[in-house]
């Protein structure tokens, strides 16, 4: 009996201690973040999807540069640069010790790689216009790369710290579609394909240790789920929540954080002109008077967004406002229509991938195209297929669709992209803004890209995505606007 | 003579969920598919009787709209379930020995997924859309025929009428038509009405999980689906469509009971 005593009393005093001593190892440190769209690959540099970049960028992968919250590069890979007098030559310092989470150790071979790779003949990097101005890569030692292009070209810096820019190395690019090898803080832990991707500290990062042991993402693009996994807990964060509607009753909640903020996105009805009857101007402009883009933003965005009339969002420099070039004009609609030689309209199909700006703005669109005589038949698509058949194999009519990469008009000068859009005014105008020297001339020029495409309307262009970011109010690190869709784990933290 | 309650209130019910989705055809108030975004979750007024929905479509007429989804999805699986069940029974239940056994066994096997689960197969292998929810609901309505059918028969067949029929030489399909299936024809019946009722249900439940009738075209369960998320600033909008569910199926589901109670001889005996 006398032995139990001092042991209960050693107990005692144990379990005072050990919760003490073990609160940290207790405390959070994985974060559940929402998206709507499930990444196809996890390789940023040779797919569309912006989710594949929401999961990996600056998680996984680095590039040279990064984008950080205010929209400003910043170094990453490259610690520092200079760039020479004429503006041609990029001199890149690269960050000392870095491995990749294979253990390869990262060094000017691997730039050199990844940017040949990115702008060779075989390439499949979905934004191959950022590499185009680059006439060679040189490695003078494996801590410096020095870019040669072809031309001087402003927007270089910031094409390389997009996603599709990022660096990987020659021994595992190849299997980076569904084992990601980066630099990063993190590495894949596990993908459950449908369901969620799990990424986890990479143990050889050379930086501090992150926050955070672990990040899954999971992927949900019903609105009502959404709403219902951030008000239950099961979801910490949800960067681009998809149902406006419930942020009243989620502000409501103090568990939760609401901050409306603005994307790159610019959602839009996309035409496939190679199809019939959308390669007649008339018709597209016809579409473009009946569909009223104030109501697609009230009905389906709950006024959030701000209708645009190009491939631009307020707040980009050197954006113009053409919201009002085809205001919306039934009649006006109908004339356009008789005009092109359709006086009773015309059946179409319109595909839908899973997001709400998709799905609930195809039945708005449709019933404002019925207006008109054109009758819209809505096909839904998953987002695997749509990627499939409509951008990649340009099978399709009409589909409604948020471009999320910044200061994307060189799509409109690539012959080959989904919309088959062609126009020699265009291409002509692209190449001299892209030549362009004096900043105020790009400006300008940037301007008359815009005004091209609001007088052709290969698209009809809706509405700026707002970012409508809801996250439990103790998390930190989230970002209020987003140049770029994504998720920077590294950055976040649990309050204490 | 008086009908008993749950069937007048059945009949009542039923009649005006097939009178209103006839009405639709010609008439709603508004079309249904117009929006008016200006008007969008407006309130019950004078002008839309039951409010608009997220889009300001007119809610009453998409439900009156939605009526008629559900029928016509509920009467072709229905018909189809019945058609290929019944028969299949018949034969069963005749033919007796192996092909009463290959039979009733495969309609057990159908028996065995359950329902919804058979029907969200079907539509994640044939695409979503209202034509692959009929399939789909009148799939699992099949066994259910089938068995009740040949169940039915199998205690026709020692009845001295049948008996007597196959004494003087009359054909199987003679008897079969000309006093199998009449005799049959009321639990047949009740069972049709239930079923009806069931799909009517599964209907729903597939256009709420996005496997049933496509948007545009108005569909009961997807109103419901679409609206859930305005279930606290406009609980209206959610709760209307589940009335109009709970309304055709209650009425469905009490017209069958009555009519069991009315056609059932042994029921009718033991009052």
């Amino acid at each position: 009996m006398r032995a139990i005593i001092p042991s209960l009393a050693a107990l005692a005093v144990a379990a005072a201690i050990v919760p003490a001593v073990t609160a940290p190892a207790w405390a959070r440190d994985s974060v559940s973040i929402g998206m709507t769209l499930e990444p196809p690959i996890l390789d940023p540099t040779a797919g569309a999807a912006a989710a594949i970049g929401e999961v990996t960028y600056q998680n996984i992968f680095q590039g040279l540069t990064q984008i950080d919250a205010a929209g400003q590069v910043v170094a990453s890979l490259a610690t520092s640069w200079s760039v020479s007098a004429d503006g041609k030559t990029y001199t890149f310092h690269l960050a000392k010790g870095v491995v990749f989470s294979d253990g390869e150790k990262f060094g000017c071979d691997d730039v050199k790689f990844s940017l040949d790779r990115a702008r060779g003949k075989d390439s499949v990097n979905p934004q191959k216009a950022l590499f185009a101005p680059i006439a060679s890569v040189a490695c003078p030692d494996a801590a410096t790369a020095v870019v040669t292009l072809g031309q001087p070209t402003a927007s270089f810096l910031f094409g390389m710290a997009m996603p599709a820019a990022v660096i990987v190395a020659p021994g595992s690019a190849a299997g980076d579609k569904t084992k990601p090898v980066g630099t990063g803080p993190y590495m894949l832990g596990n993908w459950v394909k449908g369901d969620h991707v799990t990424l986890v500290r990479n143990p050889k990062y050379s930086g501090k240790a992150p926050a955070m042991a672990s990040a899954t993402f999971r992927f949900i693009a019903d609105p009502a789920a959404a709403t219902a996994a951030m008000l239950a807990g099961n979801l910490d964060a949800f960067t681009l929540f998809p149902a406006p509607e419930a942020i009243a009753q989620l502000k409501a909640d103090k568990k939760l954080r609401v901050e409306i903020g603005s994307t790159s996105g610019k959602i839009i009805v996309s035409l496939n002109e190679a199809k019939k009857p959308f390669g007649n101007l008339l018709v597209r402009r016809a579409m473009a008077y009946a569909i009223d883009r104030n109501a697609y933003n009230q009905a389906v965005l709950d006024g959030y967004g701000t209708p645009i009339g190009s491939h631009d969002v307020p707040g980009d420099a050197g954006y113009v406002d053409l919201a009002s070039t085809y205001p919306y004009n039934a009649a006006k609609a109908k004339q356009l229509l008789a005009q092109a030689g359709y006086p009773h309209g015309f059946a179409m199909t319109m595909v839908l991938p899973p997001p709400a700006y998709a799905r609930r703005g195809g039945e708005v669109i449709a019933a404002m195209l019925g207006q008109v005589g054109i009758k819209v038949k809505l096909v839904d698509m998953e987002w695997a297929q749509w990627l499939s058949q409509a951008f990649t194999h340009h099978d399709y009519e009409a589909t409604i669709v948020s471009h999320v990469e910044p200061r994307d008009l060189y799509q409109y000068a690539n012959p080959h992209y989904y919309w088959n859009y062609h126009s020699a005014t265009y291409d002509a105008l692209y190449k001299k803004y892209q030549a362009a020297t004096d900043p105020a001339a790009q400006l300008a020029l940037w301007g008359d890209l815009q005004k091209q495409l609001a007088h052709d309307e290969p698209n009809i262009f809706l509405c700026a995505m707002p970012k409508i970011g809801v996250w439990n109010a103790n998390l930190r690190g989230m970002w209020k606007n987003a140049l770029i869709t994504v998720d920077i784990v590294g950055q976040m933290s649990w309050a204490k | 003579m008086s009908l008993p309650r749950n069937l007048r209130v059945g009949l009542a019910l039923t009649v005006l969920v097939v009178g209103v989705a006839v009405l639709a055809e010609f008439w709603t108030p508004y079309p249904p598919l117009a929006i008016d975004v200006l008007h969008r979750l407006a309130p019950p007024s004078a002008a839309h009787w039951l409010g608009t929905d997220n889009f300001g479509r007119d809610v009453l007429s998409q439900l009156m709209a939605g009526a008629g989804t559900s029928l016509f999805v509920a009467v072709i699986a229905v018909a189809v379930g019945a058609g290929i069940g019944i028969p299949a029974g018949v034969v069963a239940a005749v033919g007796g020995g192996l092909v009463d056994t290959a039979l009733m066994r495969l309609a057990d096997l159908t028996f065995a997924f359950p329902a919804l689960l058979t029907a969200v197969m079907i539509t994640a292998l044939r695409g979503p859309g209202a034509a692959n929810a009929m399939l789909a609901i009148g799939i699992f309505n099949i066994p259910v025929f089938a068995r009740l059918a040949r169940g039915a028969v199998l205690s026709l067949l020692r009845r001295d009428f049948v008996l007597a029929a196959r004494a003087v030489g009359v054909p199987w399909r003679g008897i079969a038509w000309r006093h199998l299936l009449p005799n049959a024809a009321p639990i047949l019946l009740v069972q049709a009405t239930i079923q009806f009722a069931l799909a009517v249900l599964a209907d729903a439940a597939l256009s709420y999980l996005g496997l049933g009738a496509q948007p545009p075209q108005p569909s009961w369960g997807r109103m419901l689906a679409e609206s859930q998320n305005y279930v606290w600033t406009d609980p209206l909008l959610p709760v209307l469509p589940g009335i109009a569910i709970v309304v055709a199926v209650l009425g469905l589901n009490l017209l069958g009971d009555g009519l069991r109670d009315r056609l059932d001889p042994k029921l009718r005996r033991g009052r």
